[in-house]
């Protein structure tokens, strides 16, 4: 292959949208094919490839062209004939991606499968004989022909391809016509308030009036407020016109992803064995490219594991009475803002008492607070970062690997994934984003002189925090919000700015889902929505900012990085730095062994305050089954129990290999040196008696032993 | 108007006469030739000065700066939004047309250390390099200028300052901006 590289690149762009589209109709029920349309395809494609020399891409696309044409000339599309145009499209597809590589795939195979299902007569060109190919040409140009009309006719499917930078740019400089706009507003006001203290004078005044001049004066000021108004108002009208605009240039269509989609579908049921298929709705629904970026590998991971493990074997379908192949079905609808994708599958569903089961066992709830989650609180539990594994999955939910990613992504969008499935019956989950990812709304927060905004996704409420209600646990100081102690902090401490020594400061509280923080501000000046652009390239180091706007009056207001702010990046001091040991803290599981249930609670609020994963247990036994089958990093074991005491406990625990090294601090009531060295013989690392419990005794062993 | 060519010819034709009547033709080669090369040299280096460089001369505190032409966008007045954990180099960000920039005050590199706060103008210099743009806060803007070789002051070459490049006889300190940009200084949390 001699290949110009422009030429190639020109090449690419254009035969990837098409083998897209061929993909696509191949992926819809042949009833809905259109031949005449999926034979242009084909053609086009082999013509491109001939011109840039890409052999394989022309014989894939060749054999797809004889195929089709024979369709149309009365071929039946049986369902071996369909199966051969979808491996023709999926080869067609490996050999335009393998076309940097130079590994292309053999086609020749295919080729002669193609012709024997068509009778060995090619229904276009040919190309392994000169005469053959002689034939085609005018054949080619016949139906080429068509196309070439279409493409010329003025403004009609017209497309440009444009750096997406470019566009960014100038929604940049839309930011700068808004900020105009306020500026003219301003204008306007002072307009209408040189109008009020003209009439306020005239009014002690009414002398004046008789004076030279001043009629005129006030008719010149109510004319200036007229037109200053008029102006106001209409550059508003445009400015908006002119965002809406630009925001929509980045729109692309959800079906854009739907190729990838039936790929993924296809390599699953390959795997799988099961049959399956795909059927997109509402693919005209537009989404911003930014978002729709973040949606395709939640998709495809969605998609492929209702194909492999949501979708039942065809036998399996046979005896329930549904048809063999299964239904996934893509519906895309706008609801506002926002855009809804809903992906159902009329599989096996997911059963909500293995997904408890399993929240149980990796510690994500307690047994009872598991039992009182409704269906669908237990399904939200698989869309949470973290909980959602192959193992958990696959095992339990019939659902694979990807569960995660789509967390991840929704979370990282701002979106929202829930899952609705009834054990028979099938699944859905509904993922909702926003359309856009370019303006956003947030809280808007005053340091001193400077506003900072905090997208509102990230912020759960706002508050009122005085300083008696801060308290200190182990170093954070923490103050309660909805009944859980939060670390608290003010931004400006944060941020290395100065901070004001008020009593009483609102606040926001921001957090990704399960870590949160309170910031004290000196303002909450309320909620605006803005345009997020970057950081420019050289101030990357800057902590705890996500990047920044322009807003009212031009002015650039600095977006807070939530993340950053909740966890610390290890590059400050003072609250940051706790922040940092309470991520630390967080890594360590811990196992509170307690029959009272006003000491277990007491003692797992001390160490979730300070950042630990807390698993509880009422007695020995079931502590055990937890050690067990739990990452447990320390013990902390009351003595007296009913069932296996903490004594006993202990021992086993140090008689056993797997846990003989397990920190154990035993926390009771008995108090006496017996006592105690009954539990040093046990084997317990620490004692803490009960009746002269102290929290930062506690916490301070812990890390000690930790 | 009319033309007497009678006159012109008799006038062509007594200068030739003088010419071949005291030198012979040789002579009149070789002096041509020689003014030739005289004049080819003359605009040698000419050029040659010329293309050493063409800057924007600035002026930042005491020192005078030299940003080559090419590499300046605009001159702009802007409002600046002071950045957390600002350093004397890399002080805040401001907008142009909309877009975000960060400013950078190369002051303190020649002794020259402003803060500026929340909300205050600055003056600054537009400038694009591979590493991407940045504003130069400036205190006034002199004028561009042609630099020519002979102006170099070669014995202040080589000096404490990275990206100045060269030095001229009247203490012009001419930026280089690549290495201004690549500066550790100029990145925060990089220096």
């Amino acid at each position: 292959m001699n290949t110009d590289h422009e030429l190639l690149a020109v090449f690419k762009a254009e035969v990837e949208d098409q083998i897209d589209e061929l993909c696509q109709r191949l992926g819809s029920r042949p009833n809905r094919w259109k031949v005449d349309k999926l034979f242009q395809l084909s053609h086009n494609v082999k013509g491109a490839a001939r011109v840039v020399g890409v052999d394989s891409v022309r014989d894939a696309a060749h054999a797809l062209e004889d195929l089709f044409g024979a369709i149309r000339d009365g071929l039946d599309p049986s369902d071996q004939v369909v199966a051969t145009a979808r491996e023709g499209a999926e080869l067609l597809e490996a050999c335009f991606h393998a076309m940097d590589s130079g590994q292309a795939p053999e086609v020749g195979a295919y080729r002669r499968k193609v012709s024997e299902q068509i009778g060995g007569q090619p229904s276009g060109e040919g190309e392994p004989t000169p005469a053959a190919e002689v034939e085609t040409v005018p054949d080619a140009e016949q139906v080429a022909q068509p196309e070439v009309e279409e493409a010329a006719a003025p403004g009609k499917g017209e497309t440009l391809r444009i750096g997406i930078e470019k566009l960014d740019a100038l929604m940049g400089m839309t930011s700068e016509v808004i900020a105009e706009v306020y500026r003219a507003e301003e204008r306007s006001e002072l307009a209408n308030r040189l109008n009020g203290r003209l009439a306020s004078l005239i009014k002690r005044r009414p002398d004046l009036k008789a004076e030279d001049g001043v009629a005129e004066l006030v008719r010149l000021a109510r004319e200036l407020r007229q037109r200053l108004g008029d102006g106001t108002a209409n550059a508003a009208r445009v400015s908006e016109q002119l965002q809406d605009s630009v925001r929509r240039l980045r729109m692309v269509r959800v079906d854009s992803v739907s190729s990838l989609l039936n790929r993924s579908l296809r390599e699953a049921c390959r795997f799988s064995h099961n049959r399956a298929e795909l059927v997109v709705e509402g693919g005209e629904t537009e989404v911003d490219r930014a978002v729709l970026d973040h949606l395709r590998d939640p998709l495809i991971h969605i998609v492929r594991n209702a194909a492999a493990h949501g979708i039942e074997p065809p036998d399996e379908r046979r005896a329930a009475g549904k048809p063999e192949v299964g239904a996934i079905r893509l519906l895309a609808r706008s609801a506002g803002a926002w855009v809804e994708i809903v992906v159902t599958d009329d599989g096996r569903g997911i059963d909500p008492e293995l997904v408890r089961q399993r929240a149980v066992e990796t510690g994500a709830t307690t047994a009872a607070e598991a039992a009182a989650l409704d269906d669908g609180s237990v399904f939200g539990l698989l869309v949470r970062p973290g909980f959602s594994t192959a193992r958990t999955v696959t095992e339990l939910a019939g659902r694979g690997v990807g569960l995660d990613v789509v967390a991840c992504n929704m979370a990282t969008l701002g979106g929202s994934a829930t899952i609705d499935s009834a054990v028979g019956s099938g699944t859905s989950i509904v993922l909702r984003v926003p359309l856009t990812r370019l303006t956003t709304k947030g809280i808007v927060v005053r340091l001193g002189a400077q506003c900072f905004a905090a997208p509102i996704v990230d912020v759960q409420r706002t508050l009122t925090v005085s300083r008696s209600q801060i308290a200190n646990a182990d170093g954070v100081e923490v103050v309660a919000v909805d009944g859980s102690l939060v670390p608290v902090s003010h931004l400006g401490a944060l941020l290395g700015l100065p901070v004001a020594g008020t009593e009483v400061l609102p606040a926001i509280v921001i957090g990704d889902g399960h870590w949160r923080r309170v910031l004290l501000v000196d303002e909450v000046v309320g909620e605006r929505e803005f345009i997020v652009q970057p950081l420019a390239w050289n101030l990357e180091g800057a902590s705890g900012l996500a990047g920044a706007s322009v807003m009212d009056r031009g002015r650039v207001v600095l977006v807070l990085d939530s993340r950053t702010l909740v966890h610390g990046d290890g590059t400050t001091s003072g609250a940051s730095a706790a922040l940092v040991a309470i991520e630390a803290a967080r890594r360590h599981r811990l196992l509170v062994v307690d029959d009272s249930v006003t000491s277990r609670t007491l003692e797992k609020n001390i160490l979730s305050a300070a950042g630990y994963d807390v698993l509880v247990a009422v007695e020995g036994s079931e502590a055990w089954r937890l050690i067990e089958k739990q990452d447990v990093d320390l013990a902390i074991i009351d003595i007296r129990m009913a069932g296996m005491d903490g004594l006993e406990l202990t021992r086993l625990i140090r008689s056993t290999p797997s846990t003989r090294e397990l920190p154990v601090v035993l926390v009771t009531g008995l108090g006496s040196e017996a006592d105690r060295r009954r539990g040093a013989e046990a084997g317990a690392d620490a004692y803490i008696v009960k009746g002269e419990f102290d929290q930062d005794e506690l916490l301070r062993t812990v890390a000690r032993l930790l | 108007m009319s033309v007497d060519f009678d006159q012109i010819r008799g006038a062509l034709s007594k200068a030739a006469d003088r010419i071949s009547g005291r030198c012979d033709r040789k002579a009149v080669r070789k002096i041509l030739r020689q003014r030739s090369r005289q004049m080819a040299a003359r605009v040698m280096e000419r050029v040659e000065l010329e293309r050493f460089a063409h800057v924007i001369v600035v002026r930042r505190g005491a020192a005078l700066l030299g940003l080559p032409i090419a590499a300046v966008r605009e001159v702009r007045a802007v409002e600046v939004a002071v950045l957390p954990r600002a350093t004397e180099v890399v002080q805040g960000l401001f907008q142009v047309r909309g877009q975000v920039h960060s400013l950078v005050d190369v002051g303190p590199f020649f002794g020259e250390t402003s803060p500026i706060g929340h909300g205050e103008h600055a003056l600054v210099l537009l400038v694009a390099a591979a590493a991407g743009v940045v504003g130069v806060r400036i205190d006034e803007v002199l004028g561009p200028r042609e630099l020519y070789v002979e102006e170099i002051d070669h014995g202040l070459h080589g000096g404490r300052i990275d990206f100045v490049s060269h030095v001229t006889r009247d203490l012009l300190q001419v930026v280089d901006v690549d290495a201004m940009l690549a500066n550790p200084a100029v990145r925060l949390g990089a220096g």
